[in-house]
């Protein structure tokens, strides 16, 4: 029943259609983080694309290793010295993109601290709470413990004392020194490609999945169906099984294609999440580390963003109304995070959905780096365990609603 | 084998579609006859076990079909009124899918399709989409498909709807043979279809069954109240109004031949007509709006 089911979806021609939408979808996003870079180097030439990238590499191969405090301090008097002399080095700390300005006077200078500037000192006035320019080398030195309490401070500040212990006991098995090397992470814009790739793949399974049980009910196929020996239970659970497994197939074809072009052309990356994220990372975790747990949240939600769209097709018999839903309820994470931003019932709302882990401006990748914690009384909880456990619990049980809802339907 | 409904009930909200309907089935043709909105398809769906009934229930050979699941599901054939398929399956693909569904071995399900198929004249358009087909012979497929398993219990609704006469002929002299040791229950507007093949015939009105039969212990209602008479063309109207006419004929001259239904001879030169089931339609469901198919 289940081969046949599936060889059912896939000779519909919209299946393939929409699959191959999906990966077309992915192969943009991947062009446009790898043709997208581009990068001014200190005396002001212009790289793009592939070039860009390779100057980058060259770049920030100075920057590479573990940052000992004594290496920071050294780095930092480095820097103090070309800046007393330079006109413009744009080292203030959140520059974020996918490129890096060094301009000044003393060109030599600024070349000699250019492989840091887009490293690991973006996180130091983040813990220090000041500008780069105030930051004196052996202040520098101090990073690690200044870090600990900055985590401590910024936790109690917004969580309350529980979620402060809560994140200390998590940043407990750190490792540090932090280290970094050039990769996906550090080199690309895969933090922002990548949640939209994964996004636009649970839209293209909700799309396949709606008419799995609601276009039956509506065609009077199901009637004729219901009548067969297998036609109730098994077939409903071979429905079930042949939609997620195209999701599930879907998904990994399509990420594995991101994963590989991506890895293809910057490298795996084994900086600190720490270094190459935000100080507030709370958990030993390298970018390879961030990559496959952001690949998991996104293939348990991309599933329980499924098995919810099958739940409604069993449950309606208006396909187009099963879409409109389940379309809703994949926006509405994006929707809060514009709209309900450092709320809680928004952040309980946006990760208790079965779309908690996708969409734009949330995410595994966001999640890991903003430190926000779902408090309940005394109990606190790290938004990205919520992101992991809530699609966990939500794939199963609405697969089950959905078997329940197909076997008991009636239509009048 | 004998299928029993004892009390079978049918509430939608407010709405009764079936109303403490009780018939026991036994081997042969039935035909289940009645307007639109009396309740035969909604009857039909719960002997499918598509429906829950309100209250009452289908036992075969004694037992609850409920219960029977899938034994009973075996047993049974359904066309229903709205053929609903796959549009991007073709009649090979839907076929077999319906076998697998049956749980049919593959070797006998080949051998099925194809018989099934030249008995339909479908083997022309085997390898043809379903969508693709005209809407008779789409008909033919949904017949061909609760017919693959040799159900012992075989329910169409409005099977011959969309048929031409050669295959309506075909189809009535196929269910003729195929029901000599089975239960066959077809639900048609076409009447002269059941007329044909029905051994038993059930009448419904209202959600309610208010008579079982043969065709000849039905039509004995309407003995002696079915009647024809030529009337002048420039009358015709005035007739429709006046009587409850089953046919017009015409029979040039400007004369057309009116056959009516009535409790006693209504038009000038009258004579009494043999009855049929047509006749027995229209008389029973004078209250209804007449069907354009009738």
């Amino acid at each position: 029943m289940y081969k046949l089911e599936l060889k059912r979806l896939l000779k519909t021609r919209s299946t393939w259609i929409l699959m191959a939408s999906a990966l077309l979808v992915t192969l943009v996003l991947c062009c446009v983080n790898i043709f997208g870079a581009y990068y001014y180097s200190y005396d002001g030439e212009f790289f793009h694309a592939l070039d860009a990238t390779e100057m980058r590499r060259i770049v920030t191969a100075s920057a590479e290793g573990e940052w000992t405090p004594e290496r920071i301090r050294d780095v930092f008097a480095q820097i103090a010295g070309v800046a007393a002399n330079r006109r413009g080095i744009a080292v203030e700390g959140e520059t974020n993109d996918n490129y890096e300005i060094v301009t000044g006077g003393n060109n030599s200078g600024a070349a000699s601290i250019a492989g840091y500037t887009n490293t690991f000192l973006r996180s130091i006035p983040q813990v220090f709470d000041v500008y780069m320019d105030e930051i004196r080398p052996d202040m520098a030195a101090q990073y690690y413990t200044q870090r600990k309490a900055y985590i401590e401070e910024v936790m109690t500040l917004n969580y309350g004392p529980a979620a402060a212990e809560a994140a200390l006991r998590l940043d407990e098995n750190t490792t540090e020194p932090f280290y970094y090397e050039f990769g996906f992470g550090t080199g690309s814009d895969t933090a922002s490609t990548l949640p939209v790739s994964l996004f636009a793949i649970a839209v293209v399974c909700s799309i396949i999945c709606a008419p799995v049980f609601a276009s039956d009910y509506s065609t009077g196929a199901d009637d004729i169906q219901r009548c067969t020996r297998y036609g109730c239970k098994r077939l409903g659970r071979a429905k079930l099984l042949a939609a997620m497994t195209l999701s599930a197939v879907l998904y990994i074809i399509c990420t594995a294609v991101f994963v590989a072009l991506t890895l293809a052309v910057y490298g795996d990356d084994k900086t600190s999440a720490q270094l190459a994220l935000d100080a507030l990372v709370l958990i030993d975790i390298d970018m390879n580390g961030v990559l496959v747990l952001t690949l998991i949240a996104g293939f348990l939600s991309v599933l329980a963003m499924t098995a919810f769209t099958l739940w409604l097709s069993a449950r309606m018999r208006s396909s187009v109304a099963v879409l409109a839903v389940a379309l809703a309820v994949a926006m509405t994470p994006t929707f809060l995070v514009i709209l309900l931003r450092e709320s809680a019932l928004g952040d309980w709302l946006r990760l208790l959905l079965p779309s908690g882990g996708l969409g734009l401006g949330t995410g595994m990748f966001v999640d890991i780096q903003i430190g926000e914690f779902l408090t309940i009384g005394s109990f606190a909880i790290w938004t990205p365990f919520v992101m992991l456990a809530a699609p966990a619990i939500e794939t199963p049980l609405f697969a089950l609603l959905a078997k329940r809802a197909y076997v008991r339907h009636e239509c009048a | 084998m004998k299928v029993e409904i004892q009390n079978l009930t049918k509430r939608f909200g407010q709405k009764t579609a079936v109303d403490d309907v009780s018939l026991t089935l036994t081997s042969g043709v039935w035909g289940l006859i009645g307007a639109n909105g009396a309740g035969k398809t909604t009857l039909m769906r719960m002997l499918a076990g598509i429906l829950t009934p309100t209250s009452g229930r289908v036992l075969c050979d004694g037992a609850d079909t409920r219960a029977l699941g899938e034994a009973w599901r075996d047993m049974l054939g359904y066309l229903p009124q709205h053929f609903g398929f796959y549009p991007e399956f073709t009649v090979a693909d839907y076929l077999e899918y319906m076998a697998a569904l049956k749980g049919l071995e593959r070797d006998f399900a080949h051998k099925k399709i194809e018989e099934l198929c030249d008995i339909l004249s479908l083997t022309r358009v085997y390898k043809n989409k379903i969508k693709k087909l005209s809407g008779g012979t789409q008909r033919r497929v949904g017949i061909a498909q609760a017919m693959l398993n040799d159900p012992e219990v075989l329910i169409l609704d409005e099977p011959t709807s969309g048929l031409d006469p050669g295959e309506r002929v075909r189809f009535r002299n196929l269910l003729s043979e195929f029901a000599r040791d089975r239960i066959v229950l077809i639900s048609t507007h076409i009447v002269s279809d059941i007329e044909y093949i029905a051994a038993e015939n059930a009448i419904m009105k209202d959600g309610r069954l208010i008579d079982v039969g043969t065709t000849e212990q039905l039509l004995r209602a309407v003995e002696g109240k079915v009647f024809t008479a030529l009337v002048p063309d420039g009358l015709l109207a005035q007739t429709e109004r006046e009587v409850r006419v089953v046919s017009l004929k015409n029979e040039g001259g400007g004369r057309t031949l009116v056959r009516y239904v009535a409790d006693a001879p209504l038009l000038r030169g009258s004579e009494m007509a043999e009855p049929r089931l047509e006749d027995l339609y229209l008389w029973l469901f004078k209250d209804e709006r007449r069907q354009e198919d009738v």
